[in-house]
């Protein structure tokens, strides 16, 4: 392959892809690699993506071979792309669909067309602990509960397997139809979860900016499998949330839906649980006993008969979940997400156990469509005062992050800030509670924090939604699943030193599109010539690489 | 054998001996090339050490067994002793130890050991001739135990010729293993398959509780053996078998092979050579090498590390990880590094200090960059720069001390640069393989992982996949001005992302890439490079006198498209860093305990002091001037010396002191005539101007590995 002058892919021996969006052909190879390869970020000019091994196996999985790969990459790409390139995918690719999990007269079984392979694979120490008798040369038996953990297990030998043991259908949703309009790019991520319904899909990851309408995939799928559903997500006003969508959306009513949180315990058909709620673990008992003896609630949400399970914002997945996870293999699941990014790396889990990635969408290209709203991303850098600069230089390395954090030059700021926005809604989000008190109190506006009562919590995200307040101050609480579609104005007063992850999703409370298809604008306060610059830096990375270009600007008293 | 020249067959052969003869390390520094001779090379003890020790397997075990025959084979020998052989190969390794002037093939099928390689060579003897560890009467002994007929000989060697009858005698071999025994005849064949026509080792054959048993004496016939024990005393008392009991040492005599009734060696198999695939050459970009060189002395000039107890021209594992974090460059890179500015000279030993006395006398020392080699690399260019440190790797550090590591680079350089262009080697391990077979001298193959990983750090094979020289790498090796254009890219604009990453093109103008990467780290390297900005490094630059400004203005020159907010702050931020604390510079700190003191001092304008505290003040006059003018009010001050570190060694500084002591020398000579002081006197003159020519120390020429071109006179 020689060099094509008019290619818009640079292939590297890293595996990494380099797309050229300015270059004639970059949409067309945009589409291609899509289907191999992970969007890793996309700033301006040059996109980035990198082919993994879990990007190829979820490749496989949609029906791609490794020869659609080499030839989409060789037709697109700009320099001749290396053979250990090629290589890395053919032997990548061809380890997926070489072992399968069916069903063969109820039993689940491992299978294999290679005896040879299948034998090599079943000495590994791991994988045997998790292997019935053998059934014969090509297939192990496999108990049903084991199902998660083999599929977690083989992928971590290099072998991930094709689960197409189908699925427990569930029990069936009665009278629900879908009430609202799916925009494109819903109805390609739900087609591509859904596979007609085949046991090529019915599990997997969808990864949508906030505000794009992650719940309205997950609503449409309920009914698309028309099976009771159960809905796991971050915290309880997020659960009021998704019932308030569901209701409004779909032909459910509120006596369909039911709320499992520390205030009402209802199972109904569509029910809605937080993930602290799922996994409460009762500290009586053995830490060593059996997950469904210490943790209770699961058991009782495994006695029920859910034919699909979502998992909202499923990077936070936590450990007991996973675990339970593993269990219920037989289950639809959709997992949701707007950043596919694991501070502890689990996202191999995530492909065994909820499934592969099955639909990616770039930020700007979303807000270029105009399905979300577009932002002004601006650091503002604070000079400290003189009793806080002396204060800080002479703190601890540990201290300083919160001296500058905290900064009480920050309040001023953040009240000319509102001055500046008369009209529109703000949010001011912040770590430090002590902080975001003085604000308020120097405001004169609500606060919220983790402290706060679910009723007053909702009464406050009430009064935003309606437009009765215009000023609200939050703590990190409010950093997921908070659908406020009418607040255009996020002013970020202090964060978890470089959370990328924050720093999105705090983006992401604002990105809903308005009504009058105004702008969105993104505050981050910084305490000049502190170690809060480099900790910004860090936080905007996420952002930058999905397009977001910042305004750095230093804030002069006038 | 006068004049005859270095053939590629010879350098096939004995490549060592042909970078040795071309002057290209690693028995001698570059520069001393001798004449296309292969006379010297292929002839004296040296080089014939070197034919035998990278002969290779087969090799070995050839010249082994010749060796256990006398020094000749003939046709039927060779034909018995090489049945397991594959014919081919066998041909192949042949003419391969003719070349190396190892052995002779006579033509009829027999083979002969070389005349001089007999008589520097001869392996160690394990005859029974020739052994000094037998009494006559152990000879006696084994005569009777083999059934020699009475009255058995009463001369050594004439004991020794009827042992050697008995074992030629009809049906020897059947009836000794019948005597001994099974379990003594299956010991025979496991020492032979351990040592070959060598010594085994007792362990290597399971019988390390049993040797020490044996006793000083194997012919004891007063203590009962059992089991291995009466193996080995048997084997012993038959003249089959010679045991060290206190080494843990066995042998077969060279007698007794006739009767082991078998090839001696029955493993005659090789490593494959693998098959050359094609590499992926790309475009030649910058290596990280180059770049972190002038990070790396800058690193050494503040933090100077100690020279090792040892003298050892090399960096302690510490002093490199040291220097690894700091410029980000990998470990291996850092090694390189060190290794190849203490070779070129560019870092210097210092002494810092000594203590004690005689034996016990201690002198503490540190590397510290020349500063004067420092300007000459600084005035390089980028391609001057690269051939200096790959010309760095390729010579050794020390004349004196022939290392593994240099042996290992020269072999795995010349079987990289005889491969057609283009071509080279997808697994390490396999090629690893083949190399350890091919020329045992090797060894391991990770040490040829380790050199790979070393060539891929300096750029001279792809940063991944298969490995090969590209073609900017042979024409650099075959002559280094040749490489000035290798980076010579037409391109001059990158893309500044506002990710901090920069995506440069593959043909980009060197210097602009040098540049690049002295603010940048390697994000992914292939077909394009990508960096990513990085703060500590923009740091450093702004402490070595590039301002913020600069970068800023560099990088927005060189993107095409508009630097981002974030990009300029990154610079801003990081050059700020670089300048929160400053140090003053100042000849003399003048410190009062009472402020009107100071006062006084102040106003005294010869003094040019600046106030920097109530009682300390500064001033550029050196303390004797100051004093001067201080006396003048009536201050008289004391001058205190603080720790002050005395300047950084130049090459200057070397090549005085080697002049000196010739200088010295020509005195005596002088006075009492001796040619050979005379010569040492000259000598050390001839290394005083070349230390002191800091330019031409860093100038590199002539061609910086074998290559066939060289070797065919191209």
């Amino acid at each position: 392959m020689s060099s094509q002058p008019t290619g818009s892919l640079i292939v590297q021996s890293d595996m990494t892809v380099l797309l050229e969006t300015a270059s004639p052909g970059a949409d067309v190879a945009r589409e291609a690699l899509a289907r191999f390869a992970e969007l890793e970020k996309a700033p301006e000019h040059v996109h980035t993506y990198r082919i993994t091994p879990l990007s190829l196996w979820n490749a496989a999985v949609a029906g791609v071979d490794a020869d659609d790969v080499t030839s989409l990459l060789a037709s697109h790409t700009k320099y001749p792309v290396a053979d250990v390139v090629y290589q890395e995918i053919e032997d990548l690719m061809s380890r997926y669909g070489r072992l399968w999990l069916i069903r063969d007269s109820g039993d689940l079984v491992l299978a294999c067309d290679d005896p040879d392979l299948l034998t090599e694979v079943a000495n590994d120490k791991a994988v045997a602990s998790l292997l019935g008798r053998r059934l014969s040369d090509n297939g192990f038996h496999v108990r049903d509960g084991d199902r998660g953990v083999l599929k977690q297990v083989l992928l971590s030998v290099g072998w991930p397997v094709a689960d197409e043991a189908g699925y427990e259908e569930g029990a069936a949703l009665e009278r629900c139809q879908f009430l609202a309009e799916l925009r494109p790019y819903q109805v390609d991520a739900l087609e591509a979860w859904w596979r007609e319904g085949t046991t090529l899909g019915g599990s997997g990851v969808v990864a949508l900016p906030c505000g794009a309408g992650k719940t309205v995939v997950a609503l449409a799928a309920l009914v698309q499998a028309g099976t009771q559903t159960l809905v796991v997500c971050t915290t309880v006003s997020a659960i009021r949330q998704w019932i308030r969508e569901t209701v409004e959306k779909t032909s459910l009513t509120e006596d369909d839906v039911g709320e499992w949180s520390g205030l009402r315990k209802q199972i109904r058909p569509v029910t809605f649980v937080t993930y602290h709620s799922l996994t409460w673990a009762d500290r009586d008992v053995d830490p060593d006993a059996d997950i469904e003896v210490r943790h209770p609630n699961l058991a009782i949400f495994g006695a029920q008969d859910w034919g699909l399970i979502v998992y909202d914002e499923v990077h936070l997945l936590p450990a007991p979940v996973f675990r339970a996870t593993a269990r219920i293999q037989a289950v639809r699941r959709l997992g949701l997400t707007a950043t596919l990014v694991r501070e502890d790396h689990r996202e191999g889990d995530i492909f065994s156990l909820i499934g592969p990635k099955r639909y990616d969408a770039p930020w700007n290209e979303l807000e270029g469509q105009g399905w979300i709203a577009p932002a002004t991303c601006t650091e503002i850098r604070v000079p400290m005062s003189p009793e806080c600069r002396s204060e800080y230089s002479a703190a601890e390395p540990k201290q300083r992050h919160r001296i500058a954090a905290t900064s009480s030059s920050k309040v001023e700021v953040a009240e000319q800030l509102v001055a500046r926005h008369p009209d529109e809604q703000i949010l001011i989000i912040g770590q430090f509670v002590e902080q975001l008190a003085e604000i308020a109190e120097h405001l004169d506006v609500p606060l919220l924090t983790g402290r706060t009562a679910q009723t007053k919590r909702d009464r406050l995200f009430g009064e935003l939604r309606s437009g009765e307040l215009k000023v609200l101050v939050v703590s990190k609480v409010a950093n997921f699943s908070i659908d406020l579609p009418d607040v255009s104005v996020a002013i970020q007063v202090s964060g978890q030193y470089g959370s990328r992850q924050e720093e999105a999703q705090r983006l992401g409370r604002i990105l809903r599109p308005k009504v009058d298809g105004g702008q969105a604008h993104f505050y981050t306060l910084v305490s000049a010539g502190s170690d809060e610059t480099g900790f910004a830096r860090k936080r905007q990375r996420f952002l930058a690489e999905q397009g977001y270009a910042y305004s750095i600007v230093e804030w002069e008293n006038s | 054998m006068a004049d005859e020249n270095i053939t590629r067959e010879y350098a096939h052969a004995v490549p060592l001996n042909a970078i040795s003869a071309f002057g290209l390390g690693p028995f001698g520094a570059r520069g001393e090339r001798r004449e296309r001779d292969l006379s010297y090379e292929a002839t004296s003890q040296q080089g014939l050490a070197v034919a035998y020790n990278t002969s290779g397997l087969v090799v070995r075990q050839l010249v082994e067994l010749i060796w256990a025959h006398g020094g000749r084979m003939d046709a039927e020998q060779l034909r018995a002793q090489t049945a397991p052989a594959d014919p081919a190969l066998l041909s192949v390794e042949i003419e391969r130890a003719v070349v190396a002037r190892l052995f002779e093939d006579r033509g009829d099928g027999s083979v002969e050991l070389g005349e001089t390689f007999s008589e520097y060579l001869a392996p160690f003897e394990l005859g029974l001739t020739d052994t000094k560890s037998l009494t006559s009467d152990a000879m006696g002994a084994i005569c009777r135990n083999l059934g020699v007929e009475n009255p058995i000989p009463t001369r050594k060697a004439e004991r020794v010729a009827a042992i050697i009858a008995a074992f030629d005698a009809p049906g020897a071999t059947e009836g000794l293993e019948a005597k001994v025994g099974p379990v003594a005849w299956k010991l025979f064949h496991d020492i032979v398959d351990s040592a070959g026509t060598g010594i085994a080792h007792a362990s290597s054959v399971g019988i390390h509780g049993n040797i020490h048993a044996v006793g000083p004496s194997p012919f004891s016939n007063r203590i009962s053996h059992e089991g291995a024990t009466k193996a080995l005393h048997d084997l012993a008392c038959h003249g089959l078998i010679g045991v060290e009991s206190w080494e843990g040492q066995v042998w077969i005599w060279a007698e007794a092979y006739r009767v082991l009734g078998r090839p001696i060696y029955r493993d005659w198999s090789m490593a494959p050579r693998p098959t050359p695939v094609r590499i992926d050459s790309g475009t030649a970009a910058v290596p990280e090498v180059v770049t972190a060189m002038t990070a790396a002395l800058e690193h050494w000039d503040e933090i100077a590390p100690k020279v090792l107890k040892n003298d050892e021209p090399r960096l302690a594992k510490a002093a490199v990880a040291a220097l690894a974090r700091t410029t980000g460059v990998s470990t291996t890179t850092a090694e390189l590094l060190s290794g190849v500015a203490i070779n070129h000279g560019l870092l210097l030993r210092n002494v810092t200090g000594a203590s004690g006395r005689g034996r016990n006398r201690r002198v503490d020392a540190v590397w510290r960059p020349d500063p004067q080699l420092v300007e000459v690399w600084k005035s390089l260019s980028t391609a001057q720069r690269w051939a200096l440190i790959v010309s760095g790797w390729s010579s050794p550090v020390d004349r004196s001390h022939r290392s593994q590591l240099q042996v290992n680079r020269h072999l795995v350089a010349w079987e990289l640069a005889d491969l057609e262009p283009g071509l080279g080697f997808d697994d390490t391990a396999t090629f690893g393989q083949w190399l350890g077979d091919h020329y045992c001298d090797l060894g391991h193959c990770d040490a040829v992982a380790e050199v790979i990983e070393e060539l891929r750090v300096l750029g001279l094979v792809p940063a991944q996949g298969a490995f090969g020289f590209t073609d900017v790498a042979r024409a650099l090796l075959a002559d280094p001005a040749s490489a000035e254009d290798a980076f010579g890219g037409s391109v001059d604009e990158v893309i500044v992302q506002p990710d901090m990453t920069i995506v440069v093109p593959p043909d980009l103008d060197a210097e602009l890439a040098s540049r690049l990467r002295e603010i940048s780290v390697v994000d992914s390297e292939g077909a394009v490079t990508v960096l990513r900005l990085d703060e500590t490094r923009i740091t450093k630059r702004c402490q070595a006198g590039t301002s913020a400004e600069d970068i800023v203005g560099f990088l927005a020159d060189v993107s095409s498209v508009e630097l981002s907010d974030g990009v300029i702050h990154l610079v801003r931020d990081a050059a700020d860093k670089a300048n929160r604390v400053s140090i003053l510079e100042a000849t003399s700190l003048v410190v009062t305990a009472d402020p009107g003191d100071l006062q006084v001092a102040m106003s005294l304008k010869s003094a040019k002091l600046t106030k920097v505290a109530d009682t300390v003040a500064i001033s550029p006059l050196t303390p004797a001037r100051l004093r001067q003018a201080l006396d003048r009010r009536d201050l008289h001050p004391k001058i205190v010396t603080i720790g002050e570190q005395p300047a950084a060694r130049t090459a200057s500084d070397e090549a005085e002191v080697l002049a000196r002591r010739a200088e010295e020398l020509r005195r005596y000579v002088a006075r009492s005539p001796n040619r050979h002081t005379s010569a040492i006197a000259d000598r050390l003159d001839q290394n005083a101007a070349e230390l002191a020519d800091v330019g031409g120390r860093l100038t590199v020429s002539g061609p910086l590995v074998l290559t066939p071109d060289i070797v065919e006179g191209v």
